[in-house]
């Protein structure tokens, strides 16, 4: 047991997420993953219950929960199914915070109730050519009078044909030498003319979240939607992204603590040689094995949402946690497809969803190998 | 410190100075009332996560005075205050807080080749016991002066064959008639931890020197074997940062082949690596010894885990940490194989990963048996 900080109320918060997705979510997951389907009766619930303004403060219409309760939400969600959760999880970190973060008032009072009530966000920062390596991306914003024209193409835009507010970077420095200082971030509403979608991704997993290639065909913007300053986007997209990662690390925690549940029920249960699987020596290391990645996943996420919550630098750690918690979920969801043998390897069983789920985990929001350049370079500076 | 670690390890010698200048500066009185002689003060400096955050940065410097400075404290000092009968816990504890006595675990039975006679047994006599066999590979046993025995309880000599029988917990000082050591064995990590075999030939024991009343030292031994673990974990922790510090020490200054060592990413993300694992093990470390200070039932659990976890960890680092090196990191002297070699040991004690990993995975069973127990094994 990792004890956390947490009051009776935050508890409560818990508890009731933790019901919602036993009883609504957990009885879908399957099928909406086989279906592709978002469920929109399901998310509308999760509106009324107020998950879209976990992060957004009162005066705004959220409920400004703490960085570790939002973290325990998303872990509990993604027990149930991660691609709802990360619905949840892109809305609140990368679609919120930054307008949080970033916004002037003027933005915060206008787009936050909003988002809070539900209008879900979605944050449109990769392209074809620009993956990793942010900073390159091409889509551009020309400057027309108080207007900005958006033309480009964003690739893997999570919430793609959900989503009512989208945070959109694009270059608005024409000089090539400009690099990530000449791009800059947009609040685009859905809508706007010259926003379509071009291609729904057909995806190894979280196949309920919806996820598109979105075209920017002058797109017209007012200035009053630029998001910081000329200049300012690639700061503010690391900064989501810092946030964002905690996230990922506590869905990537939630599929994990799914896959070895039904391990360890398989494994009580399931008889070879007059025995159970569990009284074998190889089972029960490979279970102590899985335990020990999750364990100390979790301890990597809840700390770097308490630095957060303490107002102390966390970058490094919440790199730390994604790093861990992604690549921990690979392995136990990997162990758990294995303890099942080969229905394991069927869809009449949950773990094969949950290795198909976990494996994002390990590309979305940062790469593992960008996440140890981020880490490397908090040791070792610039060398 | 940190430069006669690398003799004494070299040399395999006891550091009998060190300790008496750390005993003089009250260090193995962390974990002591302040009445009874602990230089320490207040609950903070007396909680578990005290005691380790001090056996890691003795661990850095020299990994086998990070062990004996946790195994005084937490098990034999914690021990005598929890466990002792008066007058000896008061005299004991007092002897040991104030630094005047080194006290040593001595918790397992001679089995390897180079550890000779039987298993220690204590035998009823009068009201005490008279104690005889062996213990080995007991950390310290080279400069302790009082060993906290875990021995079989016997009819007569010979009688430790029998499985399952009683056991007890005796509190032996070094100068008692009979006791002798043996020199200390030559491992491969911890090699100035001063770990020998102790005899004990037909020691007489007052019956107040035993631990407990009959029937829980089984029980008392658990929890003490699990603060073991605690303390190793603590120790991979320390193991594992000194050979990081020299690691990054490497990759920001040196230039082998024109470029700095660091600049390569490969070194970059091995670095990123070693870091995420000793956080995560400092993690295990501070949730353990909560559950230890809270007593809360899965301290044992979260002890091997953190044992498991740090262990494995050290290894890793310390291994990559002589890669980041090259050739240089494998010359005895360098400073940076030692660590290698003392990482291996957090693997193998107090008991080994395989035991440790076997015990989380029996807690696990047991919880979602609801503790039938169904699945013990």
């Amino acid at each position: 047991m990792i004890p956390l900080p947490l009051t009776e109320d935050e508890r409560m918060i818990i508890d009731m997420v933790s019901d919602f997705s036993a009883s609504e979510l957990a009885p879908i997951a399957h099928e909406i993953d086989i279906e592709k389907r978002v469920p929109i009766e399901a998310i509308a619930k999760m509106r009324e219950l107020g998950m879209f303004g976990l992060l957004i403060p009162e005066e705004y219409g959220g409920s400004g929960v703490r960085a570790i309760l939002s973290a325990r939400v998303i872990e509990e969600l993604s027990r149930a199914c991660a691609a709802v959760a990360i619905t949840v999880a892109v809305h609140n970190s990368v679609g919120a915070f930054p307008i949080l973060k970033f916004g002037t008032e003027e933005q915060k009072v206008r787009f936050l109730p909003r988002l809070a009530a539900g209008a879900i966000g979605a944050f449109c920062l990769s392209e074809a050519g620009a993956g990793s390596d942010a900073a390159s991306l091409q889509a551009r914003a020309t400057r027309d009078g108080d207007v900005w024209v958006l033309n480009g193409t964003k690739m893997w835009v999570t919430n793609a044909t959900q989503a009512a507010i989208y945070l959109v970077f694009a270059r608005s420095d024409p000089d090539p030498a400009a690099g990530h200082r000449g791009i800059t971030a947009f609040l685009v509403e859905r809508g706007t003319p010259g926003l379509s979608i071009s291609k729904l991704e057909d995806k190894m997993g979280l196949r309920a979240s919806d996820t598109a290639e979105l075209v920017f065909d002058g797109v017209r913007v007012p200035d009053v939607n630029r998001l910081g300053a000329e200049g300012e986007g690639f700061r503010v997209a690391m900064s989501a992204l810092d946030n964002g990662r905690i996230g990922i690390g506590a869905q990537a925690l939630g599929i994990a603590r799914a896959a070895f549940s039904e391990a360890l029920k398989y494994a009580r249960e399931r008889r070879q040689f007059d025995r159970p699987l569990a009284s074998f020596e190889a089972i029960r290391l490979k279970l102590a094995e899985m335990d020990t990645d999750i364990q100390a996943a979790a301890l990597l996420v809840y700390r770097a949402a308490m630095m957060k919550d303490a107002g102390l630098p966390y970058g490094p750690q919440s790199a730390m946690a994604k790093l861990w918690a992604s690549e921990a979920a690979t392995r136990v969801t990997h162990a758990a497809i294995q303890i099942h043998g080969g229905y394991g390897y069927t869809k009449d069983y949950a773990v094969e969803r949950y290795y198909r789920d976990a494996r994002v985990t390990e590309i979305y929001e940062g790469t593992s190998e960008m996440q140890r350049i981020v880490i490397g370079r908090s040791v070792l500076g610039r060398v | 410190m940190i430069a006669g670690a690398e003799a004494r390890d070299h040399a395999a010698v006891f550091p009998a100075e060190e300790i008496r200048v750390l005993a003089a500066q009250g260090w193995l009185g962390l974990r002591a009332e302040p009445t009874t002689g602990g230089e320490r003060e207040g609950e903070s400096a007396r909680s578990t996560l005290a005691t380790l955050l001090a056996v890691s940065e003795f661990a850095r410097a020299c990994a086998s005075i990070g062990l004996l400075i946790g195994l005084h404290n937490l098990l034999v000092c914690d021990a005598v205050a929890e466990h002792a009968l008066d007058p000896m816990r008061g005299e004991f504890l007092s002897r040991l807080a104030r630094g005047e006595w080194l006290g040593a675990a001595a918790f397992a039975d001679p089995m390897t080749a180079r550890s000779s006679g039987a298993a220690a047994v204590a035998v009823r006599s009068g009201d005490g016991f008279i104690l005889s066999g062996a213990k080995s590979f007991v950390p310290g046993a080279a400069g302790a002066d009082l060993f906290l025995v875990y021995a079989f309880l016997g009819e007569g000599p010979g009688d430790a064959r029998h499985a399952h029988r009683e056991r007890c917990l005796l509190l032996v000082p070094r100068d008692a008639e009979g006791v002798s050591v043996d020199p200390p064995d030559p491992l491969v990590g911890v090699r100035a931890s001063g770990t020998a075999t102790v005899h004990f030939d037909g020691c007489r024991i007052r019956g107040r020197q035993r631990l407990a009343p009959s029937g829980w030292a089984r029980g008392i031994a658990r929890g003490i074997l699990a603060a073991a673990d605690l303390v190793v974990a603590a120790q991979a922790v320390g193991i594992a940062e000194a050979a990081f510090e020299k690691a990054v020490r490497q990759a920001q200054e040196r230039e082998p082949s024109g470029s700095l060592v660091g600049s390569h990413e490969s070194i970059q993300f091995k670095i990123a690596d070693m870091r995420v694992m000793i956080d995560a093990a400092t993690l295990f470390v501070m949730r353990a010894a909560r559950a230890r200070d809270a007593r809360d039932p899965g301290f044992a659990y979260e002890a091997a885990q953190a044992k498991a976890f740090a262990g494995r960890a050290a290894v890793k680092v310390a291994d990559e940490a002589i890669q980041i090196h090259g050739g240089a990191g494998s010359l005895a002297g360098h400073g940076i194989e030692r660590h290698w070699r003392d990482a291996k040991t957090t693997e193998l004690n107090p008991s080994t990963r395989e035991t440790a990993m076997l015990a989380v995975a029996r807690h696990l069973l047991d919880e979602a048996d609801g503790g039938s127990g169904r699945l013990r094994g």
